[in-house]
C-alpha cells in the first residue's frame, strides 16, 4: 500500500516539474510579446503623447496584462514614491520584477539596454531607440517559438516517463 | 521654492535653505554656469554666504538638473530645448543656454545645456491699483499699450491688470470681465501643463504658447473676451491682428519694448498703429533706481500727459 502510495506520489512530482519546466518554454514567446506591445505603447505615448516616464509606466500598468503590468508598477513606484532617477529606477524595477517572468538573459540584456537610454533623447531618438530594441526581441522570440515547438511537449511527457522510470527502478 | 528646491543639485540646495531669511525673500535668481560656482542675485546684487566659497556646478550636476526639470523624459522638453526657456511649477522660469544645433539656419534645439538661470516669479498684487482710474472708464476698460525697457516691470504690471480685469473691484463697482491672455512666452500667467500658476483672475482663459497673432484671432473667435491681454507686441503680424480685436470691439492691453511713446512712432511696425489712435491711453514706465521701484506716466490718445506715479513694484 504505502509502496503504491510513494510511486503515485514520485509520478504526480515530477509530472508537475516537467509541467513547470513546459511552461517555461510556452511563457517566454508570449512575455517577450507583452514586451514588445509593451514598447508600441510607449513609442505612442512618446511620439504622439510626449508623456513623462513616469506617468507612462502608470498608464501601462493598468493597461498591460500580469507579469509585465506589475513591472510599471514597481517602476512608477520607485520614481513617483521613492524620487529614484530614471537611470537607477529601472534596473532596480527589472531585479524585482525578473523572478516573475520565464525569460531569458539575452531579454533581459535588451530590456536593460533600452532603459538605459530612455527618457535621454528627443522623440525621434527615442523612437529609433525602440524600433531597435523591439527588433532585438522579434529575434529572441523567433528562437523563443522554435525552442518552445522543440521542447514544450517533450518536456511534459519526460516528466511523466521519469516518474514511471524511476518507480520501475524502484520496484 | 519647493519646485525649484527640488530641481537643485545637492550642495546648492543646501546653500539656498541655509540662506538667512531676508535674504531668500528677497532672491530674484540662481544662475548656474558649467565648472563655475553658483551664483545667487539678491536684489538686483550679487550675493555671498558669509564666509564661505560658494559650490561649482559641474557637468554632472547639468545633466541631473536637466533630467529632473524633464521628470527623466527629455523627449517632453523639446519645444523647451527650442525656445531656451521652460516655466516650472509656481511660474518661476528656468533659462537655458549652452550648445546650440541648428538645420537650415534655424535653432533645432539645445543640445548641451550648460549654463542654467532660475528667474524666481514673484508676483506682485496691486501694482496696478493706482492705474485703474485712467484706465476704466464709462463702464469699460480703455486700449492700453504699457509702454517700457526691459525690467521695468511691464509684465507684472499686465499680469496684475489681467488680475483686476477679471476678478472685478466690488467697492468700486467695477464688474469682473471676461478676459483672454495670450501668452507666447508664458510670462504672464505662468502655465504648467495649461495651468496658471500666477493669479491672474477668476474670469480669465489663457492661450499658453501660442504665436501672439495667431492667438488674439483665436482667442476672439473661440472664447469672445471682452478685454484681451497680450505681452510684448512689436512684429508686423501682430499689427494686423491688433487692428483686427481693436476693430472688433474688444480692449486689447499691450506692452511694448522701448522708452517712450516717440521712439515707438520710429519704429515702422509699430507706427500705424499709433497713428491711427488705436490706443486710448498709454503707459509710460521707466526705471529711476533699483530700490526705489519705476515711475510710470500715463498718456491719452494724444500722448499728451494725464499723471505720472512713483510705484514700487519693481
Amino acid at each position: 500500500m504505502i509502496q503504491l502510495l510513494g510511486s503515485l506520489l514520485i509520478v504526480v512530482s515530477s509530472t508537475s516539474a516537467g509541467i513547470v519546466i513546459a511552461r517555461g518554454f510556452r511563457d517566454r514567446p508570449k512575455e517577450i510579446r507583452q514586451w514588445r506591445s509593451a514598447l508600441q505603447s510607449i513609442e505612442a505615448e512618446i511620439v504622439y503623447g510626449r508623456i513623462p516616464v513616469d506617468d507612462m509606466a502608470g498608464h501601462l500598468s493598468v493597461q498591460l496584462p500580469h507579469p509585465i503590468a506589475f513591472f510599471f508598477q514597481i517602476l512608477q513606484k520607485k520614481m513617483v514614491s521613492e524620487k529614484m532617477p530614471l537611470r537607477e529606477a529601472w534596473p532596480d524595477a527589472i531585479k524585482v520584477f525578473w523572478p516573475e517572468t520565464s525569460m531569458r538573459k539575452a531579454e533581459k540584456e535588451v530590456i536593460l539596454q533600452f532603459g538605459s537610454t530612455l527618457g535621454t533623447e528627443d522623440a525621434e531618438n527615442q523612437q529609433k531607440h525602440i524600433q531597435l530594441a523591439l527588433a532585438h526581441l522579434e529575434r529572441e522570440e523567433e528562437e523563443a517559438r522554435a525552442r518552445q515547438e522543440a521542447n514544450e511537449k517533450m518536456t511534459r511527457s519526460l516528466g511523466f516517463l521519469a516518474g514511471i522510470l524511476i518507480v520501475l527502478i524502484c520496484i | 521654492m519647493e519646485p525649484i528646491l527640488s530641481l537643485l543639485p545637492e550642495p546648492f540646495r543646501s546653500v539656498i535653505l541655509r540662506m538667512p531669511d531676508d535674504a531668500r525673500i528677497s532672491l530674484e535668481e540662481i544662475r548656474l554656469r558649467t565648472n563655475c560656482p553658483l551664483e545667487l542675485v539678491v536684489a538686483d546684487r550679487r550675493w555671498y554666504l558669509p564666509g564661505e566659497a560658494m559650490p561649482v556646478f559641474k557637468r554632472e550636476h547639468a545633466a541631473e538638473m536637466l533630467q529632473k526639470m524633464s521628470r527623466y523624459s527629455l523627449y517632453t522638453m523639446e519645444e523647451e530645448l527650442k525656445r531656451g526657456y521652460i516655466t516650472i511649477r509656481g511660474g518661476h522660469r528656468i533659462g537655458l543656454a549652452g550648445r546650440v544645433i541648428t538645420e537650415k539656419g534655424h535653432v533645432l534645439r539645445i543640445r548641451d545645456v550648460t549654463f542654467f538661470n532660475i528667474r524666481l516669479a514673484k508676483q506682485k498684487i496691486g501694482t496696478a491699483l493706482p492705474l485703474i482710474p485712467f484706465l476704466y472708464k464709462k463702464r469699460r476698460w480703455v486700449s492700453t499699450l504699457i509702454i517700457g525697457a526691459p525690467q521695468t516691470g511691464k509684465t507684472t504690471l499686465l499680469r496684475d491688470l489681467a488680475r483686476l480685469i477679471s476678478s472685478g473691484l466690488p467697492d468700486r463697482f467695477i464688474e469682473a470681465e471676461k478676459t483672454g491672455i495670450v501668452d507666447e512666452r508664458s510670462e504672464i500667467a505662468g502655465c504648467v501643463d495649461g495651468i496658471p500658476q500666477n493669479d491672474v483672475g477668476k474670469r480669465t482663459d489663457v492661450l499658453d504658447a501660442c504665436p501672439k497673432a495667431e492667438g488674439m484671432m483665436m482667442m476672439i473667435r473661440s472664447m469672445s473676451p471682452e478685454v484681451l491681454i497680450v505681452d510684448e507686441i512689436g512684429r508686423k503680424e501682430d499689427m494686423e491682428a491688433l487692428f483686427e480685436a481693436l476693430n472688433a470691439g474688444v480692449s486689447v492691453i499691450a506692452t511694448a519694448h522701448g522708452f517712450s511713446l516717440t521712439q515707438l512712432r520710429s519704429r515702422p511696425s509699430l507706427a500705424p498703429l499709433l497713428e491711427a489712435h488705436m490706443f486710448d491711453r498709454y503707459i509710460i514706465l521707466s526705471r529711476t533706481d533699483f530700490i526705489k521701484g519705476s515711475r510710470m506716466s500715463v498718456l491719452d490718445s494724444l500722448g499728451q500727459s494725464i499723471a505720472t506715479e512713483e510705484g514700487i513694484w519693481q
